[in-house]
């Protein structure tokens, strides 16, 4: 991902007393934030005690927020509100100051982040968002926030815990059937939600909406609330609404199902892979729906199960997406699956006997033979069997030589092939004088095939010649 | 001919929205409001009585209704006070222990379904009493002074406004005593939120009592001479509106805390401690009130 500049509207929320008011409120905004995204960011931000972090109170290093929220506006925009802890609440009347920094941004800028919301709160983070402004000056300027590939490489992303595989797996598929969720850990909001964004096609996230690390509130009206429910006042709240409580904390999940992408997101998630994760599932896929995405996930599957997968059903699967006609990204991963089908073979073939590779040379030259993409993605494995061939067994690698030596003759700038093919002859020259009676016979059955497609070679004319003669040429 | 709007099987309506919500709902799903308020309306088998106290943030709301409630709990003035569903109690509870332990309690949350909700069937002591099934939400003053900013942000306090039967609006005394003119622009929006919702007719002044509690007072102890007079004197755009829009209106000092004490956090903020207790002024908008309805 190239570093990216997106504009972005500005409010910041939280109470302080000025001459035209005190308590909880949008105490600035950029000028053209519009009357109803005001309205929408004063039902959605946190108020008194609104932060679940216990330790918000002591913690105030502004190197991180405390909580995130991300959700559309009515105007199309959406707005991503780091909230932190600011302080002791300026009444008196106890408790700590919530401060939460909004910005308004259009949806559509997230392609251009590799779909990744966290990429834009660090940019947020950077930017001093989190470091609270109680004097701010209003208007607040337009923000300029540039999106670097700052994903948290260096930094440990974690699970809390109680979110055992089953649990990540059940989540992850309640949010991608849009259920409304309260979910309940008790700590790790923001990189929890965070890992299970990236279990999201990129181009569906945005239309995700979140609350994490925020106490619940139903006015919030978000797709997903991350929270901490110690006493269970979420869970009694949520009773009757269109909303479903999730507690890994004291419940088991037990649910199994046979997902492919579940399985692909899983695998990376349990081997805390998640660069390769973010970067996969970040694409501009074409079809994010059910069966789009269980496709991609299945091609994605394949390629990671290749380093473990014999001949034949390499050589299967290269059979079987060769053809495919799948639209842009996924047709890009078809192409990975391909290579990687490709390489697994050339990695098989350059360490096995010939006696291993020749049960597979006839299907290798079936597909092979499909298609002249097909036969240019398999040359090279054709090349390696031909050479595990030649290494082995001389004299029938010039005789399965055959097999694509009238290919490699029409094709002028397949000089690959023809070096090869002139090494086997070469080899089968100098093996000719210590051939015995049977093996002469085989020769000279191969050379006068031989001679059928390469009539001018001269290295098949010595082993005539000697064959005839009984004397090398 | 006239049909009954469509009630999905399984579903009651609240009170405050009138909205279905599903039978174990605890709360409204549009308006948040407690669904506990319906069964208890229910039951009682006649329609509530709501009062609703609205003011600006930190004016003392949350006090003033906490120790009416306990007031009333105590058969203060002769009255008597049944909470209905223990929720009720919640609010005068939490009140009375902050403030025996010399804390004033915490700021109301904005988050409407966070609110402490009373209702209680309150009536005199005396024989066939008239019952009044009061409710009466402990409202953040944020979320009032964002829903008068902004209509339909908290499309609660529009429901509840549009269904009460009076309304107590606590002005801040003090801050309006030492000439601070936030405390009358803040009631002269808030009335004219009011008036736009209790009003028919626009040339017509609306007949919904209106207490104004001047909140505080003991700030301000000439307050407590001629609440009017304090009123006409220091929030003068708050009583010519009263006086244009309101025929019920009148004018109460109150405050709770008798002395103060004051120290600072490590943010050097000024926290008042209330020392004691002396209730001064709190049944009388109430007594008001209900010799209105």
């Amino acid at each position: 991902m190239s570093d990216v500049t997106i504009r972005c509207d500005q409010a910041i929320f939280t109470s302080i007393r000025t001459p035209m008011g005190e308590g909880y409120r949008i105490v600035a905004a950029s000028r053209t934030l519009h009357a109803d995204e005001k309205q929408a960011i004063t039902k959605a931000s946190p108020s008194h005690e609104g932060l679940c972090d216990p330790e918000a109170a002591g913690r105030e290093s502004h190197d991180a927020p405390s909580a995130v929220a991300f959700y559309p506006l009515p105007s199309g925009r959406a707005c991503i509100g780091l909230s932190c802890a600011a302080g002791s609440e300026h009444t008196g009347r106890g408790g700590r100051r919530v401060y939460t920094h909004c910005a308004v941004f259009d949806p559509a800028e997230l392609s251009g982040c590799a779909f990744n919301l966290f990429n834009v709160v660090r940019s947020m983070v950077a930017a001093g968002l989190t470091s609270p402004q109680l004097k701010p000056p209003n208007p607040l300027p337009e923000l300029s926030l540039t999106i670097t590939d700052n994903a948290p490489r260096g930094r440990k992303l974690g699970f809390p815990a109680s979110l055992n595989g089953e649990w990540r797996r059940a989540l992850l598929q309640a949010m991608l059937e849009k259920r409304n969720l309260i979910i309940n850990i008790k700590e790790g909001w923001l990189d929890t939600i965070e890992l299970l964004l990236m279990g999201f096609p990129g181009p569906l996230r945005a239309d995700l909406s979140f609350a994490a690390g925020l106490r619940f509130s139903l006015g919030r009206q978000v797709n997903v609330q991350l929270l901490h429910d110690g006493t269970g006042q979420a869970k009694a709240r949520a009773a009757g609404q269109q909303v479903e409580y999730l507690d890994p904390c004291h419940g088991t999940c037990t649910s199994r199902d046979g997902s492919a992408w579940l399985a692909l997101v899983e695998r990376h998630w349990s081997a805390a892979d998640f660069v390769a994760l973010d970067r996969r599932t970040s694409r501009r896929f074409d079809d994010c729906g059910a069966a789009g995405r269980e496709r991609v996930a299945r091609l994605y599957n394949s390629i990671d199960e290749m380093p473990q997968l014999e001949v034949a059903p390499v050589i299967q699967t290269i059979g079987a997406h060769l053809t495919a006609h799948a639209p842009g990204v996924e047709a890009e991963i078809n192409d990975e699956l391909l290579d990687a089908c490709r390489q697994r073979l050339l990695s098989r073939f350059g360490s096995a006997k010939w006696a291993e590779v020749k049960p597979h040379w006839r299907s290798l030259l079936e597909v092979s033979g499909r298609s002249a993409n097909a036969a240019s993605l398999l040359r090279p494995a054709v090349e390696r069997a031909l050479r595990c061939a030649l290494r082995d067994d001389p004299l029938d690698a010039a005789f399965v030589a055959l097999d694509v030596a009238g290919d490699a003759v029409s094709d002028s700038t397949d000089s690959g092939l023809t070096g090869l093919f002139e090494e086997i002859l070469s080899r089968l020259a100098a093996l000719a004088p210590a051939l015995e009676d049977a093996d002469t016979g085989r020769l000279r059955a191969i050379c006068t095939r031989w001679e059928r497609v390469r009539p001018a070679c001269p290295i098949l004319h010595g082993i005539a010649q000697y064959i005839t003669a009984g004397t090398p040429g | 001919m006239t049909t009954e709007p469509y009630s999905p099987p399984g579903t009651i309506p609240c009170l405050i929205c009138e909205s279905r919500n599903q039978r174990d709902a605890l709360t409204c799903s549009t308006c948040y409001a407690p669904m506990a308020l319906i069964h208890e309306a229910v039951a009682q088998e006649r329609d509530p009585c709501i009062i609703t106290v609205i003011g600006d943030s930190n004016v003392g709301k949350t006090v003033y209704l906490g120790v009416l409630l306990d007031m009333l709990s105590k058969r203060a003035n002769e009255f008597d006070a049944v909470p209905k569903g223990a929720y009720s109690v919640n609010l005068p509870h939490t009140v009375i222990s902050y403030l025996g332990s010399r804390r004033f309690p915490p700021k109301t949350a904005m988050e409407v379904d966070t609110w402490l909700w009373a209702y209680y069937q309150v009536s005199r002591r005396e024989e066939d009493p008239q019952i009044y099934d009061l409710v009466m939400p402990d409202m953040a003053g944020e979320a009032v002074a964002a829903e008068v900013a902004a209509p339909s942000t908290f499309t609660v306090i529009r429901s509840l406004l549009e269904k009460s039967s009076a309304a107590v609006v606590l002005v801040d005394a003090a801050l309006a005593g030492v000439g601070s003119p936030q405390p009358d622009f803040f009631a002269l929006k808030l009335m004219t939120y009011l008036d736009g919702i209790v009003s028919t007719n626009s040339r017509k002044r609306s007949k919904t009592p209106v207490a104004v509690v001047l909140s505080k007072a003991d700030y301000c102890p000439e307050c407590f001479d001629n609440p009017r007079a304090f009123a006409q004197t220091n929030l003068n755009r708050l009583w010519n509106i009263c006086e244009t829009r309101f025929e019920n209106f009148d004018f109460f000092a109150t405050s709770v805390v008798g002395s103060l004490a004051y120290g600072s956090d490590e943010d050097e903020n000024v926290i008042p401690y209330p020392l004691h207790v002396a209730p001064h002024g709190i049944l009388e908008p109430f007594e008001w009130v209900l010799s209105k309805l």
